[in-house]
């Protein structure tokens, strides 16, 4: 067992021609330990691998963990007479491991050979953010959520597409509305040659609950199927490492934003979100520093897990105490057929507590094969082509409420900012101060492993990418600088840099 | 059959070698032909068994006919839950494990669909939510509630019911064939080009996109049955049992209206004793037992009298006044005897943990 890291000089390299401003330490290209001492070392590959507890945990925490692990993969009901009701009335799924399948990636609807539109149904891992826009930047008030998107009426900001039976009695088991999906497939030419086929999901809705048709225009008519409703995909997300990222120092994090990386055309920005933290401590600006979410809409693992808690599974709690759907039509329908729904908080707050703890203390696995010279040629490839711009390879964490997480030397390789990834990734949907095209970089410790814990897991926010190349080649915006260095490399390069990421 | 074909050939590949001088790619080989795929061609088989079963008993309500359909299910329960110590791969990867075995059910929806107007049909389960069918829809409609006994009378059943029972017996016979083909045959639906999942875990290298060695592989097994022995000891048997008789929870008991739990249980570690010794059926080759051999023949045969031991140690709860699981939460000797269950399925965990492991890459 090789638990010890091997320690190196600290090297730093100045990129030669691009940019002196991306001074990073090469450490990394060697680091085993990604999670710093929460790592867990897994020489092999399985299904099992982002599902431990991070290393350094006490055996009270571990408990704890376990107690939130159960949770996670728990099945709410939304029968009343039992334990684990709050399920719905409206949800995208029945459990949190549904999206974020052994805590890892979720996967795309399978199209079989031949199809086109397929409806999305039960246990599917991805699902519809929806908001008005009328393309302006507003400022941050109390009556516009602090900044956050525009709901559409009649809705909210995300698509519920399924629900409690009974809540659209002409469609069993539907909730707001029906979601399909397609593919669009092109293809990728290197200048080598080699040809790369690349698919977007596309998506489109019929059956909203409010639909009519429109004697006047013909048209069959909903407050979703008009122009200025904007809708994205959101694909369920690693659960790993994610309160190491939350313990990274703000200050670390605005100094990366700060970088001049003019000469790549990299411009790091933070979002500044709604933070129900704050806002439940009776704070007059309840704003943060957005960490999670695919556009860093949440500032932290409680908010992002408790949102998505009330939201993807319709479990209300003490931090968002109220069904997503409250006070719509649709609630008003489903009211008037089955009487008042209980408007008590659904979870515990015991459970909503154990389900952030677990969702905080996941362990990043130990990285693999780091001496293979092509994956330490990679490692350098990493940097040669720019991609350290962005997924900015290590940090020392700060503070955390949790001792386990902090003061710990990580290698997440990501900036935590937002980026313009440029037209072939964007959705149009603000959120926040994150536009229509811009993303948070995602951290890439694990995602070796992301395919042997869910074969058909896919990269990007909404999972098009079903390998790590059609990822890179997605890449554009203020990426374009890096990706058209990557395709231009020599073919063994190219390898050695994914060989580089199988490794992470 | 292409399936069966394939498996011709992998016994005829398997049977003769020496378990104790297998080697891994032998291991690896036999596991998944002749232990993961043949169990999957087993519970595809019995799902279609359990269709004509229920179809039977709808078209005509008989005792006789409503004893052979809950028979049937409790045989389609044996290879699933024997299929427990692997759940990777298409199981896991098509979404296939929540169609088949979600639990708890939904009774309040389901009672809602069956009070409603629409007409029960494949297609209309195919919308339905997970929790509104798969195997344990199908034992509540076919055992009813499991409060007093494990069984209702023929004259309970409704014509909707039947419906309901007809329709969500097929689809999970459906389901149950994806997955076999999944392993057999093809494992992405969207791509025709791609092999069974059997070809795939037994031909680890580094261009393998899952496995990029035996070790890998070794691990996964070795992994899997872990995860089975802590699920049923720290899940499955320990949470409904709470930490005393005052908080034991009927509503966390899986398989509660046909009192199968212990059977279920036991079909689980059932699973940990094929992927260790290479058992299944009357086929017998190496399995993960012939690593540890290699290196300590004592430990070999100990593991796997452990795990011969949590069986009986399980079967050991059942009330000997009848009952099943959920019944001897309820009894401080039931209790009693749950708990040295729990504690052997621990000390099985720790020893594959601790001592089996580390020969996956050795």
């Amino acid at each position: 067992m090789k638990n010890s890291i091997l320690l190196f000089a600290v090297s730093m390299i100045m990129t030669g021609a691009a940019s002196a401003a991306s001074d990073i330490n090469m450490d990394y290209v060697r680091a085993i330990k990604s999670g710093g001492d929460t790592t867990v070392f897994i020489k092999g590959e399985s299904i099992q691998a982002y599902r431990n507890p991070a290393a350094n945990l006490t055996e009270e925490q571990i408990r704890q963990h376990l107690t939130g692990d159960m949770l996670f993969e728990r099945n709410f009901s939304d029968d009343p007479t039992r334990f684990d009701h709050g399920l719905g009335p409206v949800y995208n799924n029945t459990n949190c491991n549904a999206c974020h399948s052994k805590d890892g990636r979720g996967a795309l609807p399978v199209v079989p050979v031949g199809a086109e539109w397929v409806p999305l149904k039960q246990n599917e891992a991805v699902f519809l953010r929806i908001s008005i826009e009328d393309g302006l930047n507003h400022p941050k008030t109390k009556e516009n959520n602090w900044g956050a998107p525009v709901p559409v009426p009649g809705f909210s900001d995300q698509l519920f597409h399924l629900g409690s039976w009974g809540v659209r009695e002409d469609l069993p088991s539907q909730g707001q509305a029906q979601v399909w999906m397609k593919y669009e497939k092109t293809n990728f030419t290197y200048p080598d040659g080699k040809v790369v086929e690349l698919r977007k999901p596309l998506f489109k809705v019929t059956g909203a609950y409010d639909e009519y048709f429109d004697s006047v225009t013909g048209q069959t008519r909903s407050r979703l199927y008009e122009k200025d409703v904007k809708m994205g995909p959101r694909m369920g997300t690693p659960m790993i490492g994610l309160g190491l990222l939350e313990a990274i120092k703000e200050s670390d994090i605005l100094a990366l934003a700060a970088r001049d990386l003019s000469a790549e055309g990299v411009h790091g920005q933070p979002n500044y979100v709604f933070d129900i933290q704050k806002s439940m401590a009776g704070d007059a600006y309840p704003v943060s520093m957005g960490r999670f979410g695919l556009k860093n809409n949440t500032p932290s693992v409680f908010h992002q897990s408790l949102g998505a808690l009330r939201g993807d599974i319709g479990v209300t709690n003490y931090a968002f105490p109220q069904e997503s759907i409250f006070g719509t039509n649709l609630w008003k329908q489903y009211e008037a057929n089955h009487g008042p729904v209980p408007t008590a908080i659904e979870a515990s707050n015991q459970v909503a507590d154990d389900l952030v703890f677990y969702s905080q203390t996941l362990a990043v696995p130990s990285r693999r094969n780091v001496d293979e010279p092509t994956v330490v040629r990679g490692a350098e490839v990493f940097h040669q082509v720019n991609c350290t711009s962005c997924h900015q390879p290590s940090y020392t964490t700060g503070p955390h409420t949790i001792p386990a997480l902090a003061n710990q030397k990580i290698y997440p390789y990501t900036d935590m900012l937002l980026h313009d990834m440029g037209d072939g990734l964007a959705d149009g949907r603000k959120d926040f101060d994150a536009s229509g095209k811009q993303w948070k970089t995602r951290a890439l410790w694990g995602i070796g492993q992301s395919q042997t814990v869910n074969p058909r897991g896919g990269f990007l926010h909404d999972g098009r990418a079903r390998t790590f190349e059609e990822a890179i080649l997605w890449h554009g915006g203020e990426a374009q600088y890096s990706k058209d260095k990557f395709v231009n490399l020599p073919a063994e390069d190219r390898q050695a840099l994914l060989a580089f990421i199988k490794s992470l | 059959m292409n399936a069966l074909k394939m498996m011709f050939a992998a016994l005829t590949m398997v049977v003769g070698v020496n378990a104790k001088a297998a080697t891994n790619a032998e291991i690896i080989k036999h596991v998944s032909y002749n232990v993961i795929m043949k169990t999957y061609t087993d519970l595809a088989d019995a799902t279609a068994n359990l269709k004509v079963a229920v179809a039977n008993f709808a078209a005509n309500p008989t005792e006789e006919n409503l004893a052979l359909a809950q028979q049937q299910w409790r045989y389609t329960r044996v290879p699933w839950e024997a299929s427990e110590a692997f759940l990777f791969g298409p199981v896991d990867a098509l979404g296939i494990d929540p169609m088949l075995d979600t639990w708890p059910l939904n009774r309040s929806d389901l009672d809602g669909v069956l009070a409603g107007k629409s007409n029960i049909t494949v297609d209309l389960i195919h919308t339905l939510g997970t929790n509104l069918q798969g195997f344990h829809t199908i034992e509540y409609l076919l055992f009813g509630n499991g409060v007093n006994s494990n069984t209702k009378p023929v004259s309970a059943f409704t014509s909707r019911q039947f419906d309901y029972l007809k329709a969500t017996s097929t689809v999970l016979a459906e389901h149950a064939a994806a997955l076999a083909y999944a392993w057999t045959t093809n494992y992405d639906p969207e791509n025709p080009g791609a092999p069974g999942y059997v070809t795939v875990i037994s031909q680890p290298n580094w261009n393998n996109q899952y496995y990029s060695s035996e070790g890998a592989v070794l691990e996964e097994l070795i992994k899997g049955m872990m995860g089975i022995a802590d699920e049923v000891a720290n899940g499955k048997i320990a949470d409904p049992m709470g930490g005393d008789i005052g908080s034991a929870n009927m509503a966390l008991v899986e398989s509660p209206f046909s009192w199968n739990s212990i059977n279920d249980f036991k079909m689980n570690i059932r699973s940990i004793y094929s992927v260790y010794t290479g058992t299944y059926g009357t086929v017998k080759g190496p399995g993960v037992q012939a690593l540890v051999a290699r290196y300590n023949p004592t430990l070999a045969a100990k593991i796997e009298a452990d795990i011969v031991n949590c069986i009986n140690l399980i079967e050991a709860i059942r009330p000997a006044g009848g009952g099943d699981f959920g019944q001897a939460i309820f009894t401080a000797d039931g209790r009693a005897r749950t708990q040295k269950a729990i504690e052997a399925l621990n000390a099985l965990h720790a020893t594959l943990e601790q001592q089996v492991l580390p020969l996956a890459d050795k």
